[in-house]
């Protein structure tokens, strides 16, 4: 079979990857269409799978909208040329009446020494006149200038109502069309749609090519905090809408399909967690010193680690002040990218504890493990700034449970349900500093015996929460969208 | 009877083929769009330069000259508003006959062709090569054409009804051509030691070109003394005088049946290989079919034993040139059109 994924990504998610690969080894030719920048190539091989990205500048705008476009351009051009033109003659006009009144005001000039009394009455009047007619000129000058951009105005306005008029009526969006074109060029036997803001696509696909359609939820999209409430109210909309059109629904975790089913009244969409397959070199049990090598951590220092992306919402500002209150050998690494590092890096420096938190630039996905690997604990801040953030199931999870990592966690309930479920590290609720401290002070204390007190667990548990587990699911929903 | 050939000059075919149609007495000619690097000969190119301005110069002639034409040859899936197809009704209602010959990506089912045959260029190629009006060539082609023709029999299953018309090539041309551009190696051929492979490939993904690439290198690290000639991106005089120069010729190592390039070598009288498919080789191709066949895995193999009896080439090569006399002269493929425009209803 030919399964096309359509994802908005540009920096393509590893569970995309992973299923890919996993359909891939099932004999299925993968495509997929991902979003891309104009200065990345439009086609490449990622491992087996063939992926086109499409730049968000392609966008293919329908017949009537080029039209709209073109009558907008036309009529002001044509509008301008009017407004110059009318401009000029006015000018024209005007100059040539001031001409007129100089010649006679001269000619006067010229008899005035025989009639001169006469003559100064008649220049004056003259003078009034040309007056009079130079302030009548600059008013016709400035309506029509203003006639001009009222037209220029107006048939803006009426185009870009027009406009909106047109997308009313038409399914989808420019850009999404020119992906939908794609995804019908590829002819697919299934559409794997990756989140929300492609779904529209993978529905329209599916009706044109009469294919069955799996829905991948990577998050409760409608909930994200970033969204404004219209945005919200439109995609819970647009995802109840849609939602009856697939023929699978999948998202990652328990709670989140619990809360989808409730809204949208379908059955439970199946949970394929975010797990990872952790290279077959990788092996947690040799230790590894890379992150004390490279940041010179000494060997008795604790080593907490963050990875992944600094974002000013994940509660990493009370994370690096936290710092100055738990012992002092303890070291925060802050692993990842983003332009919040400067921040942290700043509070870090305000504390006096710069000695004590490091920052280190992202990794290579495939060198990832063994930098976590190479830490003592591992931290999980989010707080539960939505109800997408409040189930959510970082990838970081199951990255730090591969690396036998004990874990801090925010008491989230996917987090609580696995870290406290199965014993893999400290729970507590993240608010304040004070409430960070005493969580890594708990990590840490040697009277509870240390990040060592989990390890044993994570060791025996963390089979349960590798990909393979997760790609029988995969293939089994397969099995039941293809048959 | 009147002819149209074109507007695509798919390896000059069009233009050769309204050649071969008005030697055999039929008022045929060709008017094509610019074929590139390649050049290829067409009585007639559109002039204009851009798609759309393409379009247009070709509906403007078929307003001025659809009603003097009898017949409309197109390729490629292209009719004379191009991919969009939309002319061929109107022609049908005029009471024109229309044909289309069908030359791989314009008609062949990827999803198909990768679920059933191991050895394809499909599952390789990346970008895909499928045309994007495949399907409705095909439906238009299906319901409206007089005759259809494919120019490999890989081909015949991907549109019920269609009939193998293979590559024509002009030999009374083409011994003029291959004289002068053997006449032109002559000196550096007593020099050479070294053999010459040579490989046309217009795509490099749907030929295999790096199978036969590390083959090659893997000939080159047993001590062979070769050398591989990728002939592309030059026009086609030049191409021929490359040819000339070589010893050997490997067309296409994925696709399961020869093309263009394979009769052109076998023309010239050098030996050939080409992956053939088996099913192909039973059914569509005869017995002594001068072509040696390879795979991407045995390629390597298969010419380092063409090598090792290097004294058989004169006589694969003698047998290519009496295949092609028979099978791909112009004037057999012109006889076989005309026969099938006077008689398609």
């Amino acid at each position: 079979m030919r399964i096309v994924m359509v994802t908005p990504d540009i920096q393509i998610d590893r569970r995309i990857l992973h299923e890919a690969e996993d359909l891939f080894a099932e004999g299925h030719e993968l495509i997929l269409l991902a979003s891309g920048l104009s200065n990345q190539p439009s086609y490449q091989w990622v491992g087996n799978v063939k992926m086109e990205r499409l730049a968000t500048d392609q966008a293919r705008y329908s017949r009537s909208e080029n039209l709209m476009f073109s009558i907008q351009g036309r009529l002001i051009i044509v509008i301008n040329r009017l407004s110059t033109f009318a401009q000029r003659l006015i000018c024209g006009v005007a100059g040539l009446f001031n001409k007129l009144a100089l010649f006679m005001q001269r000619l006067v000039g010229g008899v005035a020494t025989i009639i001169n009394k006469v003559m100064t009455w008649i220049q004056r009047l003259v003078g009034g006149v040309a007056t009079i007619i130079n302030k009548v000129m600059t008013w016709i000058a400035r309506a029509t200038q203003r006639g001009f951009t009222f037209l220029a105005v107006l048939v803006n306005r009426t185009t870009g109502l027009s406009l909106r008029i047109i997308r009313k009526f038409t399914p989808l969006p420019a850009y999404e069309r020119a992906l939908l074109d794609r995804l019908v060029y590829y002819d697919p036997d299934i559409i794997h749609v990756h989140d929300l803001p492609v779904l529209r696509v993978g529905v329209a696909g599916k009706q044109k090519l009469r294919v069955p359609l799996i829905y991948d939820a990577h998050e409760f999209y409608p909930e994200i905090h970033s969204l404004t409430s219209k945005q919200s109210k439109n995609y819970h909309r647009l995802e109840r809408r849609l939602l009856p059109q697939c023929n699978h629904v999948i998202t990652v975790n328990g709670f989140i399909a619990e809360e989808m089913a409730r809204q949208y009244k379908i059955p439970v969409p199946t949970v394929i967690w975010n797990a990872i397959l952790p290279p077959s070199s990788f092996d947690p049990g040799k230790k590894s010193n890379r992150i004390r090598k490279e940041l010179h951590i000494r060997a008795d220092r604790k080593i907490l680690l963050y990875q992944g992306w600094f974002s000013p919402d994940r509660g990493l500002g009370n994370l690096v002040s936290a710092m100055s209150q738990v012992p002092e050998d303890i070291h925060l690494v802050l692993m990842g990218y983003g332009e919040f590092g400067e921040t942290l890096n700043k509070i870090a420096s305000d504390a006096r504890i710069s000695d004590r938190v490091h920052f280190k630039k992202a990794v290579p996905q495939d060198e990832l493990l063994f930098w976590t690997a190479s830490a003592d604990a591992g931290i999980i801040p989010y707080p539960p700034l939505d109800l997408n953030t409040r189930y959510c199931s970082p990838n970081k999870l199951f990255e730090f449970i591969q690396a036998e990592l004990p874990i801090i966690v925010n008491d989230l309930p996917f987090l609580r349900q696995v870290v406290a479920g199965e014993d893999f590290g400290v729970v507590m609720s993240l608010e304040q500093p004070e409430d960070f401290a005493r969580a890594i002070t708990t990590m840490f204390d040697p009277s509870l015996g240390g990040p060592a007190r989990f390890k044993q667990n994570l060791r025996a548990r963390k089979q349960g929460y590798q990909w393979d587990g997760q790609s029988r699911k995969l293939l089994e929903v397969y099995q039941t969208v293809s048959t | 009877m009147r002819v149209f050939h074109g507007p695509i000059n798919v390896a000059g075919i069009a233009g050769l083929l309204a050649r071969a149609e008005r030697n055999a007495g039929i008022d045929s000619f060709s008017y094509c769009l610019p074929s590139g690097s390649y050049r290829y000969f067409s009585d007639f190119s559109v002039k204009a330069n851009t798609p759309k301005k393409m379009e247009l110069e070709l509906v403007m002639f078929a307003a001025r000259q659809a009603w003097r034409i009898d017949v409309f040859h197109f390729y490629f899936g292209h009719s004379l508003t191009l991919s969009h197809l939309a002319d061929i009704p109107i022609l049908k209602m005029l009471g024109k006959k229309v044909f289309f010959y069908f030359h791989g990506c314009d008609i062949r089912d990827s999803k198909d062709v990768i679920y059933r045959y191991p050895i394809n260029a499909c599952r390789e190629h990346w970008p895909m090569a499928c045309s994007a009006n495949r399907k409705k060539a095909i439906a238009v082609a299906g319901r409206y054409a007089n005759g259809i023709f494919v120019s490999t029999p890989d081909l015949l299953e991907f549109i019920p009804g269609s009939i193998w018309l293979p590559q024509p090539i002009d030999l009374e041309h083409f011994k003029l051509l291959r004289d002068t551009a053997l006449a032109s190696v002559k000196k550096s051929r007593a020099k050479k030691r070294n053999i010459i492979i040579s490989h046309a490939p217009s795509d490099r993904m749907i030929k295999g070109t790096h199978y036969l690439e590390q083959a090659v290198q893997k000939l080159v690290r047993k001590g062979y003394p070769v050398k591989l000639q990728l002939v592309e991106k030059m026009s086609y005089e030049e191409a021929l005088v490359c040819y000339a120069k070589s010893d050997i010729a490997v067309d296409q190592l994925l696709i399961g049946s020869y093309g263009m390039f394979a009769v052109e070598m076998m023309a010239m009288g050098k030996p050939v290989i080409c992956y053939l498919r088996d099913d192909l080789v039973k059914q569509h191709f005869p017995a002594d079919l001068p072509i040696i066949s390879a795979t991407p895995e045995n390629i390597a193999d298969v010419l380092e034993d063409a090598i090792e009896h290097k004294t058989d080439w004169p006589d694969i090569g003698e047998q290519g040139i009496r295949y092609v006399e028979q099978v791909h002269d112009s004037r057999v493929i012109a006889a076989k059109t005309i026969e099938h425009y006077y008689s398609a209803r």
